[in-house]
């Protein structure tokens, strides 16, 4: 692998981490008796950011080392089942999480007042953040499982 | 300074600050329990302690990550990355994330929940320690079942010997 590979893999790592605990500090404030805006704001803006590079850096790294070098490796040996179920899950599911945090930056950002005012809107907005922590929990899993496919 | 050196060194400050953290924020949770109220000196201690187990938790997952990027870059593969102790290492990460959550939303007890998270962090320390550990997935998430059960009964005594204290 050389140096921009492990770049591109390190970043994608990194900041899908950094998305991960952008939108759990979200899910931590919204819960408070008063929730403070200027910080939900800037969370669901940073994970945004955070999963939309780290969408880009993640798809480089696929097409240009994954797809030719590694995957080849994981569909021969004896992991295979590592690749054609985690990985394509992980893949698929990976394009839903922009669009899950967009969801959250937008609502935010325009449903501000009503989600003071409204308990089940701020229960169903914390559900919506609830459910794209938990899938990039999950994408995060399945990549550490991809990893441990390739050996010597 | 290798990598290495660098990440492991990182992951034994995180560790050391959450396994410190959710130790005193036990120890002064039993103490502010004698009153049976908590003060906003006392609120701000606690807050404190939680904002050290939150950066512990922090550190201790981006240095496991970077630890993993060189386990993959050196080929470690299934031997490692499938082990026993290492499967129980990231499922108590895993636990302790979700109880922390569900913590804050008191969806769970906070005497248990508390216990479930301090034997997480011991759990995971002990894990990270014990190098040599051999035993199956099973085997150490069963140990620590049963290690949760004996914190949770030590801090409850711990709590009824002090309020019966003085």
């Amino acid at each position: 692998m050389n140096d921009v590979n492990i770049f591109f893999l390190v970043a994608h790592i990194f900041l899908g981490t950094l998305g991960i605990i952008f939108l759990t500090a979200y899910l931590l404030s919204i819960f408070k008796k008063e929730a403070d805006f200027k910080w939900l704001k800037i969370n669901s803006s940073l994970a945004l950011l955070s999963f939309v590079a780290s969408w880009i850096t993640g798809g480089y790294y696929y097409t240009s080392y994954y797809g030719k070098s590694v995957k080849p490796i994981i569909l021969k040996g004896e992991f295979s089942w590592v690749h054609s179920v985690l990985m394509e899950t992980k893949e698929h599911v990976f394009l839903v999480l922009p669009f899950l945090t967009l969801t959250l930056f937008a609502v935010t950002y325009l449903g501000q007042p009503d989600i003071k005012k409204d308990k089940k809107l701020s229960l169903a907005v914390a559900g919506l953040c609830f459910t794209t922590v938990s899938v990039a929990l999950a994408i995060m899993l399945f990549g550490i499982a991809v990893s441990g496919a390739v050996g010597k | 300074m290798d990598w290495n050196v660098f990440l492991r060194e990182l992951h034994v400050l995180g560790t050391a600050l959450g396994v410190g953290g959710s130790t005193f924020a036990e120890i002064f949770a039993i103490k502010f329990a004698k009153d049976k109220k908590i003060d906003i000196f006392e609120h701000e201690i606690l807050k404190v302690c939680i904002t050290v187990i939150r950066i512990g938790l922090i550190i201790l997952t981006f240095s496991g990550l970077g630890l993993l990027v060189l386990w993959r870059m050196k080929l470690l593969g299934s031997d490692v990355f499938y082990s026993g102790r290492f499967l129980a290492k990231m499922t108590i990460l895993l636990i302790l994330i979700f109880i922390a959550l569900l913590m804050n939303f008191r969806f769970v007890n906070l005497k248990l929940g508390s216990a479930i998270s301090t034997a997480s962090w011991y759990a995971a320390m002990i894990l990270g320690i014990w190098r040599g550990l051999h035993a199956s997935y099973f085997a150490i998430m069963l140990g620590f079942g049963v290690f949760v059960v004996l914190v949770y009964f030590l801090l409850e005594y711990a709590r009824k010997t002090y309020l019966k204290s003085k």
